[in-house]
């Protein structure tokens, strides 16, 4: 989407105009839903935190200045909300929900090793603290840069650096401790 | 020497894979590194694969973000739209009309508020020296003031120009007619609905 259509879609949106409100929808709901749902492991959760994300944004669209994308804004509302949502649920109430996306290539033996290795990493994920959780989900899936990921955390682009780093070795060490366990590996 | 060479490699491998474009010279340094280097061809083949499975999103349903859009927009859209929309409450063919052209709707309201005075007026039994103030909800609003020819205008209304008068109620017949009544202290409101709706055949007839 060009800067313009988008920029022209957000003065829509803050008019209350209802088309203008669905096209951003559109374009962001699958990535905020699967950045939510990496970030909480559960897809009832992630659904529902969705939702609540681009309420809290049209209802607060009024005071979007433009000073950073409107992207990041989203991501910035979507980070806070999942990690003051992760504050308050109780630890391991991820588990069960890891398993809620259903897997749609179960026919063959590599394609189930690799749904296995994603589940592991998934759960690896969830192992993380939480702002680490947030700083590998923002910059490893959703390809933000450390500065916006500093602008959304409130932190300085170093420490989110720092941080990436450490998170990416700890991911690893898991990795390789359950491939080390799938069928197959010596 | 080595393990900070190994440090810096691992840094960059994990920026390369992560989005961060690196340059040529940084490129060959890692191709370099890792030919000889298994410990960091082994990270550099795991960072790939893990990243790769943290970005892997498995398919939905696209009905199911069509439910997420469907209930934002309920969340949303109604709220947005009764502050947007001029007539709340109005048939929809009319809210939109109405979004779709902003003008209309005070202009709607102003011919309405003339109409109104036209049929208010037939409804008085007298008109001298009185005022017939007839608004909607625009600030058009008319005003009649018939008097003898010493005593000031014939016909006042409110803002509406010579021009208009012509336009809306007839040529001169009207003027014609309260000019020919100028000696009378009072008009017989009665006369007006013909003169007003059939000006030609009153003149006529």
């Amino acid at each position: 989407m060009e800067k313009n259509e988008e920029t022209q879609l957000v003065a829509a949106a803050k008019k209350g105009q209802r088309d203008a409100i669905g096209s951003l929808v559109e374009r962001y709901e699958r990535e905020i839903f699967f950045f939510i749902y990496k970030m909480t492991g559960n897809m009832e959760d992630a659904r529902d935190l969705t939702q609540d994300v681009f309420i809290k944004v049209f209802r607060k669209i009024s005071g979007f200045n433009g000073r950073s994308t409107f992207r990041t804004w989203l991501y910035k509302v979507a980070t806070h909300h999942t990690l003051n949502f992760l504050a308050r649920r109780p630890p391991g109430g991820s588990e069960k929900a890891l398993e809620g996306l259903p897997d749609p290539s179960p026919t063959s033996l590599e394609r189930i090793v690799r749904a296995d290795l994603r589940h592991h990493i998934r759960s690896a994920i969830q192992t993380l603290p939480r702002q680490q959780r947030a700083i590998v989900t923002l910059r490893a899936l959703e390809g933000l840069r450390y500065m916006e990921i500093a602008d959304i955390l409130g932190c300085s682009v170093g420490n989110c650096k720092a941080a990436y780093h450490n998170a990416v070795a700890k991911l690893r060490k898991r990795f390789k401790n359950e491939t080390q366990k799938l069928p197959g590996n010596p | 020497m080595k393990p900070r060479n190994c440090r810096e490699i691992r840094e960059w491998i994990v920026e390369g894979k992560s989005g961060t474009p690196l340059n040529d010279n940084q490129w060959k340094a890692i191709q370099r590194h890792v030919a000889k280097c298994g410990a960091c061809r082994a990270f550099q083949q795991d960072v790939s694969r893990v990243l790769a499975a943290l970005r892997k999103t498995d398919p939905l349903p696209e009905s199911f973000f069509e439910e997420i859009k469907t209930n934002i927009l309920e969340a949303v859209a109604p709220k947005t739209l009764r502050r947007q929309s001029p007539t709340p409450g109005v048939l929809p063919w009319l809210r939109a009309l109405f979004s779709r052209h902003p003008l209309w709707g005070p202009i709607a309201s102003g011919a309405f508020g003339v109409m109104m005075g036209f049929a208010l007026a037939t409804a008085l039994p007298r008109l001298g020296e009185k005022a017939v103030r007839l608004a909607g909800n625009s600030a058009l609003s008319l005003t009649a003031n018939v008097s003898g020819p010493s005593s000031g205008p014939v016909l006042d209304i409110g803002n509406v120009s010579a021009a208009e008068i012509e336009e809306y109620m007839g040529s001169e017949a009207l003027l014609d007619f309260l000019e020919s009544q100028g000696s009378a202290s009072s008009l017989e409101i009665g006369d007006l609905p013909d003169l007003f709706l059939t000006p030609q055949q009153n003149k006529t007839g």
